[in-house]
């Protein structure tokens, strides 16, 4: 069957995606927990204790920014795709990725949530001829009853739309599962978690799959569901010859990422993607199906995606533990009833936020000195020349380190290091000269050395007064050496 | 020892020059009359209580008409750790000493809050403004539960990077400590040694928060605070007052024979944020408070016999003995290691155990060091931990991680 010519529109230009270095071992959640989920997952990647959908958002979207080498200034719209329970404030995250003067919308939803996020961005591109940027990010913790029968990933991916990119959005379709949409009408709250395998997930899906224009001869299908036994089944009733695509999916350690699951999956489809090709990616949640038709007439920059579990050697954390220290982490706030010896007001933080999240330092205009953190009008009084805002690349050495273990905290991380014992702190000397003290990522880690190369990326810091606190923490460029090594995504490095 | 040797030569020397040099050289214009301190450590008694006892020791030290004293004023030193009396607490502190009426003022420069009150009592003096002045400082520190304590420790350092790090003064310090190993090769063993040092004096110190001797091999393996610091290269949280009366030339001969001469009063700032600073292996502020205390005097380093530093951890002792110049820069620790520091060394350092083991009431600390060197010239210490014949002393007060520093000489 002769093909028609793709139609003219925008097209993702742009992929990018982050997936923790932690993971958990399904093996041990099903011993854990009495069993279930599908059998076929074996690990999940898992945030860390400090990060969250905000940190792996803020990481996917840097990434995806580095490669544009797009000025943030001329991408007026963003949309940030969060699970229901998830935290997200787009307000921070849009000044980490100094995206403030864009649009924000943050919709919460899953898989085809995002789906339908893109083709959204790829009309307002098409027809505002400006980019457009998607952010879609997951860290839902499910109970133990909701991890038995799905099992949820945490990760966070990217896509950047232009009128020109190379991945065209073709076609869409979106169908909602009446039995869940009825359930959520019925709480009354749009961010209620649903039960979402209460009813038949394929239903929507393979509607929308089908409104997409699926065919099995020239298309590719990317399902992203829980397993590759639901992807299997899923793809048995659009069409017997869609089973030879599995392979294709989010693959068999992710499990599912929720509304990161498109984004993720297609950044690893990506480079593999010949010239004309169409893929269909597919995905369903939150009582939604959705599909979308993309179709290669061009050149797409994509972080290397997702690869099969034998490729990656991650670090392991025990699922119970972590997973309920996490939890109660974030349910608590140390005691703000307390006096506070030292207090930082949250106006006071937000005063040196783009230090705080980008490394906006100043630059004297004659002589080229850096200066970090910046003091705005002292610094000027103090070197008597004008200074101007630079952003730093965020690169550097370390100059001294500890190791802070029990006792040693301040009072607000004495709850991260109940939970996830002793922490490092460093003087890290900059590549443009000053220096900065932070924390380094993942506590975990081998103990560093002076000297050692480090980067600076968004993390959590800590809560109180029922607001969390972000800030950059450094990590290693090169995976320490260790029996531990986790492996790092180098989207973090380039952040 | 011909160091020592040569130290001695050079203060006799001193002491043999022309009247008019020699009041050059050993100023008599301020006198220390009395000094005392409460015990330290976790006492269970409110702030006014333990300012109460403290003043009382200091007044008995007083060798005459310690019932008719006037005061005329006094410089509290304090943090306000906790929050129970931020405001006003120098006349809440006074007033327990029947004190009311009096001008009073709290100072505050974190843990160099009472070595800056006593500069100021000394200025007063020294201006002519007063003849009779109070020096002192306080801290209540244990009456917080341990999660509430956390948020108290490290108000002086760096609050908006240093401290949303995760770092108060334990890693501060540590990063001071990792940087001089790196850059001077200063030993675990050297920090340790100066512990045990510490402890073998605290434990001659009726007074003392730890009156305990320790062994190197438990210095070594106490558990981690911040790498490479651990328990016992800390000071702990201590309850604690110390006041000390300063007198004029005049008034102090009528109230004692033997006056404590406040020969010199040195002070100096730095850069709050360690990050900020060009070295973190040094102090600026002591190099500068010592110049300034040093160069009114005419003394240098070596005149000293007893030194009461600020080893809030025992890194902070090491870069004291450099900084003050009783070591070359790099050599803090072996100085330590070989006894140039101990009791009969070139120079005695922390006799009283200092705050590592004699402990560390943040505003109180200042002071506490001045009635150390006070009994100490006097020669009114238990002879476990009393320099023979001491003559010069020297007191250094370091705020936080050295954004502020005291530092005083004496002689009698």
């Amino acid at each position: 069957m002769a093909r028609r010519a793709p139609r003219r529109g925008a097209g993702i230009a742009v992929l990018s995606h982050y997936l923790p270095a932690c993971s958990v071992s399904t093996e041990v959640l099903r011993a854990a927990w009495g069993g279930g989920g599908p059998h076929d997952v074996t690990a999940l990647p898992i945030a860390d204790i400090d990060e969250d959908a905000l940190t792996m958002a803020a990481a996917a979207g840097a990434g995806a920014l580095a490669q544009a080498r797009t000025r943030p200034g001329a991408i007026p719209s963003v949309r940030l795709v969060i699970p229901p329970g998830c935290e997200a404030p787009a307000s921070t995250l849009a000044e980490a990725l100094d995206l403030s003067s864009a649009s924000w919308r943050t919709i919460i939803g899953g898989s085809a949530a995002t789906l339908r996020a893109i083709v959204d961005a790829a009309m307002e591109s098409t027809m505002g001829g400006e980019p457009s940027l998607v952010i879609a990010a997951c860290d839902w913790l499910p109970s133990p009853s909701e991890w038995a029968s799905r099992l949820y990933g945490h990760g966070a991916g990217a896509a950047l739309l232009t009128p020109t990119g190379g991945l065209l959005v073709e076609g869409s379709s979106f169908r909602s599962n009446e039995h869940l949409g009825a359930e959520r009408r019925s709480s009354g709250d749009p961010r209620v978690r649903l039960p979402v395998d209460q009813a038949d997930p394929t239903e929507p899906l393979i509607g929308a799959v089908a409104k997409a224009q699926w065919r099995s001869e020239t298309s590719r299908l990317l399902l992203c569901t829980p397993s590759t036994r639901t992807a299997r089944r899923l793809a048995t009733a659009i069409h017997p010859k869609a089973l030879k695509v599995l392979s294709e999916g989010i693959g068999r350690w992710c499990g599912d990422l929720g509304p990161a699951g498109p984004l993720v999956a297609l950044a690893g489809l990506a480079g593999s993607l010949l010239p004309r090709e169409d893929v269909v990616v597919a995905g369903a949640g939150f009582g939604q199906g959705g599909a979308l038709r993309l179709h290669r007439r061009g050149s797409v920059r994509a972080t290397g995606g997702v690869t099969d579990e034998a490729s990656v050697q991650r670090h392991e954390i025990d699922p119970m533990q972590v997973l309920q220290q996490r939890e109660m982490l974030r349910a608590l706030d140390p005691p703000s009833e307390a006096p506070m010896g030292a207090y930082v007001s949250m106006p006071a933080h937000h005063d040196s936020s783009a230090a705080r999240y980008r490394l906006v330092g100043e630059r004297g205009v004659r002589s080229g000195t850096i200066h970090f953190p910046p003091r705005g009008p002292i610094m000027e009084r103090a070197t008597g020349e004008e200074c101007t805002p630079v952003r730093l690349r965020g690169t550097g050495t370390i100059y001294a380190l500890t190791t802070i273990g029990r006792g040693g905290a301040p009072g607000e991380f004495s709850y991260q290091q109940q939970m996830d014992g002793p922490y490092h702190v460093a003087l890290v000397q900059l590549s443009e000269g000053p220096r900065i003290i932070a924390q380094l990522t993942p506590s975990w880690m081998e103990t560093p050395t002076i000297g050692t190369p480090v980067v600076s990326v968004l993390r959590r810091l800590y809560r109180q007064q029922g607001i969390q606190r972000y800030g950059l923490k450094f990590t290693t460029v090169e995976p320490v050496a260790g029996p531990r090594a986790p492996i790092r995504d180098p989207l973090a490095a380039g952040s | 020892m011909a160091d020592a040797a040569r130290r001695r030569t050079s203060r006799a020397s001193a002491r043999g020059v022309s009247r008019t040099r020699r009041r050059r050289l050993f100023p008599t214009k301020v006198a220390v009359v009395g000094a005392g301190q409460s015990a330290f450590g976790a006492r269970g008694l409110s702030a006014p209580q333990l300012f109460f006892e403290a003043f009382v020791a200091c007044v008995d030290s007083v060798d005459r008409g310690a019932t008719a004293l006037e005061v005329e004023e006094a410089y509290i030193g304090s943090v306000g750790f906790g929050g129970a009396q931020l405001g006003n607490t120098a006349a809440q502190l006074t007033e327990s000493c029947g004190l009311a009426g009096i001008g009073v003022r709290r100072v505050e420069n974190a843990c160099a809050s009472s070595g800056f009150a006593f500069r100021d009592a000394f200025h007063a003096i020294a201006s002519g403004a007063a003849d009779l002045v109070v020096a002192g400082g306080v801290e209540r520190m244990n009456d917080l539960s341990a999660e509430h304590q956390r948020f108290w420790l490290g108000v002086s350092g760096d609050t908006l990077w240093e401290r949303l790090a995760g770092a108060t003064f334990p890693g501060i310090y540590a990063l001071m400590a990792n940087r001089h190993m790196h850059e001077f090769g200063t030993t675990k063993e050297a920090l340790a040694a100066c512990a045990v040092k510490n402890h073998r004096f605290g434990a001659a110190n009726p007074k003392a928060q730890f009156q305990k001797a320790i062994t190197l091999q438990q210095a070594l393996e106490a558990p981690m605070v911040a790498a490479p610091l651990n328990v016992y290269d800390c000071c702990s949280t201590t309850d604690g007052a110390s006041a000390v009366l300063l007198a004029s030339a005049r008034l102090a001969r009528k109230l004692t024979d033997t006056p404590i001469w406040v020969g010199g009063s040195g002070a100096g700032s730095d850069l709050l944020a360690l990050h900020d600073r060009p070295t973190i292996t040094s102090l600026l502020a002591t190099k500068v408070a010592a110049q300034g205390a040093f160069r009114k005097t005419g003394l240098r380093p070596r005149d000293l016999d007893v030194a009461e530093v600020h080893d809030c951890f025992t890194i902070a002792e090491v870069l004291a003995i450099e900084d003050l110049g009783l070591a070359r820069k790099g050599e803090g620790g072996p100085a330590i290691l070989s006894g140039a520091t101990d009791r009969e060394g070139e120079v005695a350092v922390n006799l009283s155990g200092g705050l590592k083991a004699k402990g560390h009431p943040l505003g109180a600390t200042g002071t506490g060091q001045v009635a150390e060197v006070f009994a100490q010239l006097r020669g009114q210490v238990p002879k476990a931990r009393r320099r023979s014949d001491a003559q010069v002393g020297l007191t250094h007060n370091v705020g936080g991680s050295g954004a502020t520093c005291a530092v005083h000489l004496l002689w009698r």
